[in-house]
């Protein structure tokens, strides 16, 4: 059986309705005659009803937002679905909204009637981030329960060592709140996870919990939304915010990278030097503030969502809408482009009118100029998700469009890692901080193997734009 | 002899109306036979017609007879009245008679359309038995020519008014009806030969009547009926005239001559008359086609006033009711013709309620037909139009009762030009169309239960079918026998509340169904009908072995009037599109579900890994196939084309049903063809490839929880690929020959998108062939 275990609940009670007494199953039969619900004896239908009713939800993602970055971004991604839900702050359903055909559940929880829950772990070793959303109007969004905060408050240094080490330590009491969530959904179709691979809970925390998802849920997907930290070097840099101010951001990333690379299905790129040009080229705001960042950052997340979301003919679970994207387990990096690109401030800016039909006519004509370049050993095409868009949040322009690229030049993003990593590594510079923690204090065998690992993935990606790509693993070995 | 023996059974026998006249005749007294037979006949003796066809038989019969005269006494079956021994006789008659055929059907339809069969006297006819015949002439020859000429003026009046005169017999022809003078062979010669001139009109007269009579009798049908009608008006004018001519006569004013210039126009009126009545009689026209000759009547007498005039009241009187019953149907929808005059014949046979599906399917076709035949000629341009008008009327008095009928409405009546019942028709037409179309758009909501059909049949609600996929796939898998119906009911109804179909409110009128046979057996069912293979696909040949994924469809039930337009022909359309979709989906989810289960390889170590690269490409190129099959038939197929459709229907251009029903098939048969469903070649093509998918699917499914056997495992996934380039090449060489052949752009975009980095291309390159 293929999804013999995907739902073994909903199945359970299947069963325990159809094995039930005679009285229920009496009442189950007529609910399945009467399906018009006004000539429904409501007597003895009604829980078994419930119980039916209640548990199951197609494709549910849980969101897992992890340090500093992961739950600035997150928090802005929830501020978003909200709005294209039409759910309050508080988490009520807003009266304009009650008749949507959206898909609420995807990423939010029915609690009662008209209260939803976003379906988001919140998890932080510093209480600062975190203590600025239960400050915001949107404290009473979240699940309490949901939102753990190290009991010390210490952080993690920006020292990926030291978030790994930590997330060991409390692996007990991260993991209740995760299984709990995935426990109370019945379709889980996978995780979402929110970080920043440079800082130190993101990216160290981060590592260690891909490891045990990747073990404990081998069946379901895990996509994450990593923000990869800014590496322009020039002194301009160091001017605007987002510049990252981590001095041991090369050995974080790298680590890090290790991760992503084995133990996370599908990793969505969010280039921060990319960002940071896009604001500033583009919308024209010379000092990018984070939460302007987010809010790109934010914006791309949902947008890559609306399909799950707002459901039409294709790509409506996430599977279906990375599978085609990824065509070798390795190669599972993507990147995005979004447009029009705008923050809540910018709404002015000037944006070309643009209808579905342009988009392919565009389309063909990369590939009649072959503007374009594919794989040399397989089919690939140019995909369009057709998507509907929330009619409660009102845009300018009528399409928009987000472009999510399976791209080989990524790999310049991990080549750029390794020479930051080895510049460090030669000087052997601020490698103390490491050796501190359990994982190096008997050598550095870790950061050689996962050197190793991002060595192989830039390999493979080079390897795949040549056309024996798929003899190049036997070559290699 | 015989006679007497005759007369005596028919004393015991007699029944019926019908006396052959050899027969009577062949009676000692034949006005005593009639009478008796007549008598025994109102008396209601039993088998009396099949006793006078065997009586008959017999006197035409001399061995018979003369078999009858020899026996002493008379044959038992003399005295015997009761029917057993009336079968004996008839069985030993036929023994002895051999081969005389008893029943001969050449003289026993005798004219039965008499109107008063029991008083002959009553008709305005003239009698024309031969006994009259028989009667001497005066003496007319031994009076001088003018008092000849007196007396036969007045037998010409009497003969004009139906009754025989001394010197001036009207003589019937018995096959013709035809009416001939004979006149005394003593009359002067030139008299005669003026009252041969004039003797038409006696026959003009006898036809006219003849019809009228014929005519006035029930079973003839309202318009006959009227026209009977009108004909008698027509005699009674006539009558009048030739009373004038009478009072003439009595002031010896009238002489031969001069009765021959009065009865000039009153002779080509009567012979226009007569000439219509014969038409009529020789082509069986009643109803329409009655009214059709009468207006081509009026439009032939465009030189003669008097004439025009005739005719003109003729074809009014005789259209009365026809027009009302054209009124009541154009109207309020309802036909209430008993007589079958009317060209749209009401064909229910079945009680809507009990069977709502097939009502429907057939009520648009067949309920309301066009008799061809029946039209009249002034309404054949516009004989569509009033069907139609009906029809519509019709569908709103059965699903409406709070309709507000139009307050006045026009009386219809004859005009000569067909022209002028344009604006009339059109009104009632154009109220009719605009009511039905509100009642199915506005009223019955019909864009909303078409775009409930698109989200379970043409999966344009994503999140629902993944929901009910998730459900169901584990029950569809089984053979179709072990599927249990009311399961996947429940648990279709439970993925229409989990997901956004919730909010559909027509979500309670999706059904599944299991279908005896797969898709292209369904296909092919449907592409064979009228053709020579058709008997090949009356049965499906393995209906036991089919997975309930191969049998399964959504089935859609719709209330009347919605299922004028959702009938099982389009339902039957829908469905297809979904088996065909449907399917596309599974498999893609089953590819999808590889992904899974290969995902964990990337932690193997870099060798194992590598030896997975080509069975990734190749689901890669599985998957990148089905979701672009599938990209073009949801998003270039389907989703413009229903767009169209709508824009349509609501454009405010559609003025009537018949459109939109119209626009509709067009819709479906637009995408059948476009989905590659409408070639068997393609579709088998099609399946064949995704029936590769499924079975690699399945074998990298059981190579992920084992890899023990990776030496075979390289081979089994090369002979995979083949197979599947193989097939995939001569999918896109079909299809591209399709696009040529057909011009079809769209069918083209699927090669552009499959090819997109001229992979394909590339590969066929390196074969050696282009496709």
């Amino acid at each position: 059986c293929l999804f013999g275990n995907t739902f073994p609940r909903i199945r359970e009670r299947f069963n325990e309705s159809q094995q039930s007494s005679g009285r229920e199953r009496r009442a189950r039969k007529s609910l399945c005659l009467n399906r018009n619900p006004k000539i429904l004896n409501p007597i003895p239908i009604e829980p078994i009803v419930l119980t039916v009713l209640t548990v199951i939800m197609p494709c549910e993602m849980i969101m897992l937002q992890l340090g500093q970055c992961g739950n600035q971004i997150g928090f802005e991604f929830w501020k978003k679905l909200c709005a294209e839900h039409g759910i309050s702050p508080e988490g009520i359903l807003e009266e304009h909204a009650t008749e949507g055909t959206d898909r609420k559940d995807v990423f939010f929880y029915q609690a009662d009637d008209e209260h939803y829950i976003p379906r988001s772990v919140l998890l932080d070793l510093e209480p600062r981030v975190i203590n600025n959303i239960m400050n915001s109007e949107y404290k009473k969004l979240y699940n309490p329960e949901n939102v753990y905060l190290a009991k010390d408050g210490g952080g993690a240094g920006n020292n990926w060592a030291s978030g790994y080490s930590q997330g060991q330590k409390l692996y007990e009491e991260v993991f209740d709140i995760i299984d709990r969530e995935a426990d109370g959904s019945d379709s889980l179709e996978g995780f979402v996870l929110t970080h920043s691979i440079a800082g130190g809970t993101g990216s160290g925390m981060g590592s260690y919990i891909l490891e045990r998802l990747a073990d404990r849920y081998p069946k379901k997907l895990v996509q994450t939304y990593s923000v990869f930290p800014n590496q322009e070097t020039s002194s301009d840099a160091l001017s605007s915010v987002g510049v990252s101010d981590v001095v041991v951001q090369p050995y974080n990333s790298l680590l890090t990278l290790k991760r992503l690379t084995r133990s996370a299905d599908c990793v969505v790129v969010l280039d921060n030097t990319a960002l940071n040009r896009i604001a500033t080229d583009r919308l024209h705001i010379s000092n990018p503030t984070f939460s302007q960042i987010n809010e790109l950052v934010s914006t791309i997340m949902s947008v890559s969502t609306t399909t799950l979301r707002y459901p039409s003919y294709m790509n409506n679970d996430l599977i279906g809408l990375i599978a085609p994207l990824i065509p070798t387990p390795n190669l599972h990096f993507l990147m995005t482009g979004y447009t029009p690109l705008t923050t809540a401030a910018d709404t002015q800016a000037a944006i070309r009118k643009t209808t579905v039909l342009d988009v392919h006519k565009s389309l063909q004509r990369i590939r009649e100029r072959k503007l374009a370049g594919f794989i040399p050993w397989g089919p690939a095409s140019i995909q369009v998700a057709l998507s509907r868009k929330s009619p409660y949040v009102k845009t300018a322009h009528r399409v928009s469009g987000l472009m999510l690229a399976n791209h080989t030049s990524i790999s310049s993003l991990f080549q750029r890692a390794l020479r930051d990593y080895d510049k460090l590594r030669k000087r052997e510079a601020f490698i103390e901080q490491f050796r501190k923690e359990e994982m190096f204090a008997d050598g550095l065998e870790e950061m050689d193997d996962s050197r190793e690992v991002v060595q192989r993935l830039v390999d493979e990606y080079q390897a795949a734009t040549k056309p024996d790509y798929l003899t190049w693993g036997m070559q290699q070995s | 002899m015989e006679g007497s023996g005759v007369l005596g059974i028919v004393h015991d026998l007699a029944k019926d109306a019908k006396v052959p006249p050899d027969l009577s005749n062949q009676a000692e007294n034949p006005s005593d036979f009639v009478a008796k037979f007549k008598d025994a006949n109102s008396h209601g003796v039993s088998n009396l017609v099949p006793m006078m066809e065997i009586l008959h038989g017999i006197c035409r019969d001399d061995r018979t007879k003369a078999l009858f005269s020899k026996s002493k006494r008379p044959p038992p079956i003399m005295s015997a009245a009761n029917e057993s021994s009336y079968r004996a006789l008839k069985e030993k008659l036929l023994q002895q008679v051999g081969p005389l055929s008893v029943l001969d059907n050449q003289n026993a339809p005798q004219r039965s359309k008499r109107l008063f069969p029991d008083r002959p006297y009553m008709t305005l006819d003239y009698l024309c038995d031969d006994l009259m015949i028989k009667g001497n002439f005066g003496p007319l020859g031994k009076i001088p020519v003018v008092s000849q000429e007196s007396a036969i003026i007045e037998d010409l009046l009497y003969c004009f008014i139906g009754i025989e005169g001394s010197h001036i017999k009207p003589i019937k022809n018995a096959s013709t009806g035809q009416v001939d003078l004979k006149l005394d062979p003593s009359m002067d010669p030139s008299l005669r030969e003026l009252v041969q001139r004039i003797a038409p009109l006696c026959q003009h007269y006898s036809t006219i009547v003849q019809f009228a009579e014929d005519w006035f009798q029930q079973g003839s049908g309202r318009v006959n009926q009227a026209l009977s009608g009108a004909l008698y008006q027509v005699i009674k004018d006539y009558y009048i005239f030739v009373t004038q001519l009478e009072s003439q006569l009595r002031q010896h004013e009238l002489t031969l001559n001069k009765l021959w210039f009065y009865i000039q126009p009153t002779l080509s009126t009567m012979a226009m008359v007569a000439e219509l009545c014969r038409n009529c009689e020789t082509m069986g026209a009643r109803g329409g086609k009655t009214l059709s000759l009468l207006h081509q009547l009026v439009t032939c007498q465009t030189g003669n006033e008097n004439c025009k005039a005739v005719a003109e009241f003729l074809v009014k009187a005789a259209a009365k009711p026809y027009f009302e019953i054209l009124s009541r149907w154009i109207h309020r929808g309802m036909i209430s013709d008993s007589g079958k005059d009317f060209f749209v014949e009401d064909n229910e046979v079945i009680d809507r309620t009990i069977l709502p599906l097939e009502y429907s399917d057939d009520y648009w076709e067949r309920r309301y037909t066009l008799r061809m035949d029946q039209i009249p000629a002034f309404l054949h341009s516009s004989s569509d139009m009033i069907l139609r008008t009906g029809k519509y009327l019709n569908v709103i008095q059965q699903c409406d009762k709070s309709i507000r009928w139009p307050e006045s409405v026009d009386e219809v009546q004859y005009m000569a030009n067909p022209d002028q019942y344009t604006p009339l028709l059109e009104k009632a037409h154009a109220f009719a169309s605009k009511t039905l179309l509100d009642l199915l758009v506005k009223d019955r909501d019909l864009i909303g239960h078409l775009r409930s059909v698109k989200h379970y049949f043409l999966l344009d609600q994503g999140d629902f079918i993944v929901q009910f996929m998730d459900l169901c796939e584990k029950e569809l898998l089984q053979n179709v026998n072990k599927v249990e119906p009311a399961r996947l009911e429940s648990l279709l109804e439970l993925a229409q509340r989990t997901s956004a179909a919730n909010t559909d409110p027509y979500k309670d009128n999706v059904g599944v169904e299991l279908l005896p046979y797969d898709l292209i057996f369904q296909m092919c069912k449907i592409l064979s009908i009228d053709t020579d293979s058709e008997m090949d696909f009356k049965t499906p040949s393995n209906a036991s072995d089919l997975t309930g994924l191969e049998a399964f469809a959504f089935g859609y039930d719709v209330q009347w009037p919605i299922s004028l337009v959702l009938n099982r022909k389009s339902l039957a359309c829908y469905q297809m599109l979904l088996r065909q979709l449907f399917y596309c989906k599974h498999v893609e989810r089953l590819l999808s579900s590889v992904w899974i289960s290969t995902k964990v390889f990337k932690c193997y170590p870099t060798d194992q890994y590598s030896q997975y690269a080509a069975s990734f490409a190749l689901r890669q190129k599985m998957l990148n196939f089905l979701q672009n099959l599938e990209y073009y038939m949801t998003f270039e197929v389907l989703e413009p084309n229903w767009e169209a459709m709508i824009a349509k229907i609501r454009s405010g251009k559609i003025a009537n049903v018949d459109q939109v029903l119209e626009i509709h098939s067009d819709f479906l048969s637009t995408c059948l063809n476009d989905c590659m469903l409408s070639s068997p070649q393609l579709l088998t093509t099609v399946r064949k490839l995704l029936g590769v998918c499924v079975e690699f699917a399945s074998f990298m499914e059981v190579v992920a929880q084992s890899c023990d056997e990776l030496d075979t495992f390289h081979d089994e996934v090369a002979k995979f690929d083949l197979r599947f380039n193989s097939v995939l090449f001569s999918l896109l060489d079909r299809i591209a020959q399709m696009g040529r052949e057909n011009y079809n752009e769209r069918i083209m975009n699927i090669l552009h998108r499959l090819d997109f980095n001229g992979f394909y291309t590339q590969a066929l390159d390196q074969f050696g062939c282009t496709p």
